[in-house]
């Protein structure tokens, strides 16, 4: 690949970087004009962010201190929402379902996406149409998704036998055995997002200056030592956006499993998102479906917190 | 962006604002001025037809007032009205659902009693009067009525001849007893070459979590006892005789492997009857004409199939479980007597009785409904109505929607984990005692 066929040098993404203007926004670097504007401009965007994802946030919090049926007005129970929760089995059962899902997704998915993005990231003919082809499934809608899976999943005349029956492998239960339901999610997961990641490792990829795998190639360094001496230090901040938004994503999955599943059979796909859903909408207890909300949340954070540390890029 | 510009978006985005709150107040009022009834339903298609194109436009000619009826998946509808009812808005008016929300719903005093005057009658007893006796018992709550049926259903079954003769059967002798069954139900299954099942002999319909009290659950009483006990402050089945009716169920699937899951792409008991996929299935009198409207082919007249009594244990207690679905108000519709006028319009009359009735089969028990002459003209109707005279009615709890969600978590364990009942029959138990005493 010619240099010319690059674009960018080597540096934190745009997004991992300061933004100027907001510097000199408070700084004392624009005019009181361009000061009011700019509040002008965000305001909309903090409303938003206030009414739909703080408020919200806030209320569910003080619910999961309340029992509350949505009929009457909520009542204080302390904190004996959260000491049931940790004595409840279906709890610990979606706790654990929901592990199996986000990791399951994960561990292959991720260096999936970066293996497609670094064969596209080569000159390939019709490399365009791969990377369509590859990106379409995560522009469906998550239903969109389940009803084409649910073709394939049919255990009689399903799509998944052009690639099984030749292998003598028929009739399996994809959605109806407790073993091959959590795979049947994760199968359908990675097809959906495999894609999307794919992409944003290929722009990360692509801001990697070609300068530096010509200087390891006349040093001598093979092409494992170019991936781990140069790709992956310099894919870090790429890496730890994708692996957390993957992640919080994947934790929070909810709709393949409630249209292909519905958290079954007996419980295998029942997902965290799945137990605070039947909770709240089914059972209506908001008090109990917040505090595992709250729970979720306060996992993800420390999951998040722990990738921001173990991937942040060295200095 | 210049001083004119700013100010030009600060006056249309208050233009805009002041715009949607007029026409937010404007449509409330809106609503309220032209009088128009919220209806919400399962998504049977009979049912639907019926509303949308006789009930509905023919109140709306009557007295003047429009329904609005949407229709929902019978899987997904209980969440979305208690979600609506609860919430604080309105919601719908009226509702059809399975009587076992009863319960629930007259406990958190989200729907009102009937009024009997609105639909037509002198008093609560003139109304109880006009049904079959007993009729509306489970329906009342402290001296209340709380609903009028839609559908007095009852579980029975259906077979598939042809299957019946193809294995060797008597197709004009199906089973009597849950024994027999499953000797038919052996010849009747078709396996593939690797001995995994194409087509069920038995099928347990398992929709919704409420099926599993109408379908497998009717081997509870069947054995004298049932998922709750008698007085519903505990678990009814932790003994030997719930014992023996979950292992009748874990030997369909796991034993004899007469009964099988996955057959389908969806679990409709429609298609996995019509298409074959089940020789014989346990269900209501609402099923024949929806499933042979869509699979002509399957025909009762031309003997495709045919139409039993539900079997019973040779030593057991003759039970079938009822399955009715009715009518209900809501306790904040600003139009309840209008929304009974407008049940009232839909089930009072005979002529409206009789669309029910032929269209989609719902039994109301009317007074002398069962002797009319469009019942009687259909051939299979006597086997149903003598199972209805053996029903017993769902659990009737406040924590109804928990207790199904457990007990279709116990079938999962059995049906596709192949769990033994001694392992599962003491946990369910102990959830179900739990829920009871919260």
């Amino acid at each position: 690949m010619s240099i010319d066929d690059r674009r960018g040098a080597v540096g934190p993404p745009a997004e991992t970087q300061r933004p100027l203007s907001a510097v000199r926004l408070f700084g004392g670097g624009v005019s009181g004009h361009e000061a009011r504007m700019g509040l002008l401009l965000v305001t909309p965007a903090v409303i938003f962010f206030a009414v739909f994802m703080l408020y919200p946030f806030l209320s569910a919090f003080w619910y999961s201190f309340t029992s509350w049926d949505l009929v009457g007005p909520p009542r204080f129970v302390g904190l004996r929402n959260y000491v049931r929760l940790f004595q409840d089995e279906d709890f610990w059962n979606a706790a654990k379902v929901t592990a199996y899902y986000t990791f399951g997704l994960l561990v292959p998915m991720l260096p999936l996406s970066l293996l497609l993005a670094m064969l596209l990231d080569r000159k390939l003919r019709g490399r365009a149409f791969y990377q369509g082809v590859l990106f379409a499934p995560a522009v469906l809608a998550a239903v969109v998704v389940s009803m084409i899976w649910r073709v394939v999943y049919m255990p009689q005349g399903g799509l998944y036998l052009l690639f099984t029956a030749p292998f003598g492998l028929t009739n399996i239960p994809w959605l109806n055995d407790v073993h091959w339901a959590m795979p049947a999610l994760i199968i359908v997961g990675i097809w959906k997002n495999v894609g999307y990641y794919m992409v944003i490792f290929l722009a990360g990829l692509q801001g990697i200056s070609p300068t530096f795998y010509e200087a390891a190639r006349v040093d001598g360094a093979g092409t494992w030592q170019q991936f781990r001496r140069i790709t992956v230090p310099l894919l870090r901040p790429i890496m730890l956006f994708v692996a957390v938004v993957s992640m919080t994503k994947a934790f929070q999955g909810f709709t393949a499993a409630y249209t292909l599943t519905g958290g079954g059979p007996a419980d295998a796909t029942k997902v965290l998102p799945l137990l605070v859903y039947e909770n709240a909408f089914s059972f209506n207890k908001m008090g109990y479906a917040s505090a595992i909300a709250v729970i979720m949340f306060l996992v993800l954070l420390m999951l998040t917190l722990i990738q921001f540390r173990t991937l942040r890029p060295e200095v | 962006m210049s001083r004119m510009s700013r100010r030009t978006f600060l006056k249309g985005a208050a233009s805009a604002a002041g715009a949607a709150a007029f026409s937010s107040v404007f449509t409330a009022a809106g609503r309220s001025q032209s009088k128009t009834i919220v209806y919400w339903g399962h998504n049977y298609p009979a049912r639907v037809k019926i509303v949308n194109e006789i009930m509905a436009p023919g109140f709306k000619k009557d007295a003047g007032i429009e329904v609005n009826h949407s229709d929902f998946d019978t899987s997904q509808m209980e969440p979305k009205i208690l979600t609506a009812w609860a919430g604080g808005g309105e919601g719908p008016d009226l509702v059809s659902v399975g009587d076992y929300n009863l319960a629930n719903y007259v406990y958190r005093k989200m729907v009102v009693p009937v009024d009997p005057a609105a639909m037509g009658f002198k008093d609560l007893d003139a109304l109880i009067a006009a049904y079959e006796p007993h009729a509306l018992d489970g329906l009342m709550v402290d001296g209340k009525l709380y609903a009028i049926p839609m559908d007095s259903g009852s579980i029975s079954m259906v077979y598939r001849k042809d299957f019946f003769k193809e294995a060797g059967l008597d197709p004009e002798s199906p089973p009597k007893t849950w024994e027999t069954l499953v000797e038919a139900g052996l010849k009747l299954t078709k396996r593939d070459a690797s001995g995994k099942v194409i087509r069920a002999g038995l099928g347990w319909e398992a929709r919704t979590t409420s099926s599993h009290f109408y379908y497998w659950g009717t081997l509870l009483p069947q054995k004298g006892v049932d998922f709750l006990s008698p007085d519903g402050k505990k678990n009814g089945f932790n003994n030997s005789n719930g014992m023996a009716a979950f292992q009748y169920l874990y030997d369909t699937f796991n034993t004899w492997r007469i009964a099988a899951l996955g057959l389908a792409p969806t679990i409709s008991p429609v298609d996995d009857f019509g298409a074959g996929r089940v020789a014989m299935m346990n269900t209501g009198f609402w099923l024949p004409p929806s499933m042979e409207a869509k699979y002509p082919a399957v025909s009762f007249a031309k003997g495709v199939y045919g139409v039993m009594r539900l079997p019973q244990f040779t030593n057991g207690k003759v039970a079938t479980r009822l399955n009715p679905w009715v009518w209900m108000v809501s306790a904040r519709s600003r139009l309840q007597k209008e929304t009974w006028q407008f049940v009232a319009y839909m089930t009072k009359e005979p002529k409206s009785q009789h669309i029910w009735a032929v269209q989609a089969q719902y039994l109301q028990p009317w007074k002398g409904m069962a002797n009319r002459p469009e019942i009687t003209a259909i051939p299979y109707a006597k086997t149903f109505l003598e199972d209805l005279a053996i029903g017993v009615p769902t659990p009737r709890t406040v924590k109804y929607a928990e207790l199904a969600t457990n007990v279709a978590k116990a079938y999962d364990r059995i049906s596709a984990n192949g769990e033994k009942p001694e392992a599962v029959v003491p946990d369910l138990a102990r959830q179900v005692d739990r829920l009871l005493s919260e």
